[in-house]
């Protein structure tokens, strides 16, 4: 379950951002600079909001009232950035046993493990520079997965890829974050990213939630012109 | 045209080479005075690098992490000495370290001098060659990816850890070109440690004073003292070159 409510301002841009507890995935989708990777960053401890609370499986990752501030690195939030942002000199073994604490052969041994079950066992001696968009994707969620998440944050993990590489991507992304327990929050440009990824969908508008429902909710009553637009298409958002 | 300023680089190094006899070259190098300037050169360049790499790699990296007034006020104070005619560097850094300076008057009285040792030689080098480190080094850490950095917290990572295991090793080879062109600067010095460490022969007297002062009596032998110098400063640039060229094989 993850609760949250926050208030922020980055850059000039004001956020205000309540979304009620959910357990399982959240995909939010808006237009550029409505705040979707700033969220993301609130809720990764990287941007400190003015104000709110994160609550996570009934403990509080930050609370303004009680000056409660969990530290990024002991959040234990798995974060894939956008286009994986993997570590270009590590070997995908490295950068998956980045995050696993203990010896170097049991970091490794552990790595190997989790790549060989997202099947991409065979990408461990490449090194993060030499990957394709797409591998670097799944390598990334790899990585993730590596600190064993209580939750999983995931932002546009589509954008950037090839036609080809996209549908693929999102298939293993379906496949992978279905079996996790885990809240899961995915921000993204593309309706057939929270079609396939299911849950719920948050509209994220300058700053402001416009409207929360299922895909379907979206389109037969879109409740502003942006998610009328949004969801009456099945396109991937044009990129300004 | 286009190579008018090519060739009128590349000719006073060609004349630096071509005019003078083996003969001279070998009474030169034969000179009481190189062996010790040359070896004082090596030493004090080399402690002003590893001091400007140890203490100006945090400040880089602290300067890379922060964008704000007071960031932007430090980095242009740190970049002072390269608009500093080296002459007037020597000026400041007496009056800071001299024995009336600001610092220097203090030091005295605990039976400290620094002006005209082989510490000042150092000092002086530090002062004018650390910008050309920090710069580099400050613009190859704020050119990582942000989210690099942020995954290797998520990921549990000590500031200490996301410094040693992904800064650093992204910026390897700017961090060695930096190095190279902070310590080309410092091998060069003259200005600065003439003022402030004078020229005395075993202490203070580096490779460039050692060329000024046999200039002044003998043509020959300071045009040798001369290729010396720029041969130790070349060999070194072509090695840290390649080493860096080797570390970046890969990128795209």
């Amino acid at each position: 379950m993850l609760a949250v409510e926050v208030e922020a301002t980055v850059g000039g841009m004001d956020l205000r951002v309540k979304l009620p507890a959910h357990p399982g995935a959240t995909v939010i989708v808006g237009p550029n600079g409505a705040g979707k990777t700033t969220l993301l960053k609130c809720l990764l401890g990287v941007i400190p909001p003015r104000r709110g609370r994160i609550e996570l499986c009934g403990e509080q990752l930050y609370c303004s009232e009680q000056r409660i501030d969990v530290p990024v690195g002991h959040r234990q939030l798995g974060y894939v950035p956008q286009h994986g942002a993997l570590f270009p000199h590590m070997t995908v073994l490295g950068n998956v046993g980045f995050g696993v604490r203990g010896r170097k052969a049991a970091r490794d041994d552990q790595a190997m493990a989790l790549l060989s079950e997202l099947g991409i066992a065979h990408l461990a001696r490449r090194r993060g520079r030499s990957l394709s968009g797409g591998e670097a994707q799944r390598v990334a969620l790899c990585r993730a997965l590596a600190i064993a998440p209580r939750a999983l944050l995931l932002d546009e993990p589509t954008a950037g890829l090839d036609a080809d590489a996209r549908p693929e991507i999102r298939r293993f992304l379906v496949d992978r974050l279905a079996k996790l327990a885990i809240p899961r929050v995915v921000v993204s440009h593309d309706l057939e990213d929270a079609r396939a990824l299911g849950g719920r969908v948050v509209v994220l508008e300058s700053g402001r939630v416009t409207q929360v429902g299922t895909v379907a909710d979206l389109q037969q009553r879109p409740a502003t012109p942006f998610i009328e637009r949004f969801a009456g298409t099945a396109q991937p958002m044009p990129r300004p | 045209m286009a190579g008018l300023l090519f060739a009128f680089m590349v000719l006073p190094v060609v004349a630096l080479w071509v005019t003078l006899k083996v003969d001279d070259l070998l009474a030169g190098i034969a000179d009481p005075r190189v062996v010790p300037a040359l070896k004082l050169s090596l030493v004090t360049t080399f402690l002003s690098l590893a001091i400007i790499i140890i203490l100006g790699t945090p400040l880089a990296w602290l300067l890379a992490q922060r964008d704000g007034r007071l960031t932007r006020l430090v980095e242009t104070v740190v970049r002072l000495p390269v608009v500093m005619p080296p002459a007037v560097a020597g000026i400041a850094l007496l009056l800071a370290f001299g024995r009336e300076g600001i610092v220097g008057s203090w030091l005295g009285r605990i039976g400290w001098s620094i002006p005209f040792s082989t510490a000042a030689v150092v000092m002086a080098q530090i002062f004018v060659s650390a910008p050309f480190y920090l710069q580099a080094a400050a613009s190859a850490f704020r050119a990582i990816d942000r989210d690099q950095l942020i995954v290797a917290t998520t990921l549990g990572a000590s500031p200490a850890r996301v410094f040693f295991r992904v800064g650093l090793p992204l910026c390897a080879s700017s961090l060695t070109a930096g190095a190279a062109m902070s310590w080309a600067r410092a091998l060069g010095e003259f200005g600065a440690t003439l003022m402030f460490a004078g020229n005395l022969s075993g202490t203070t007297q580096t490779l460039t004073l050692a060329v000024y002062t046999t200039f002044q009596s003998d043509m020959r032998a300071a045009q040798a003292i001369s290729l010396v110098l720029v041969s130790v400063a070349f060999t070194l640039l072509l090695v840290l070159i390649f080493r860096a060229r080797g570390t970046t094989e890969g990128h795209p």
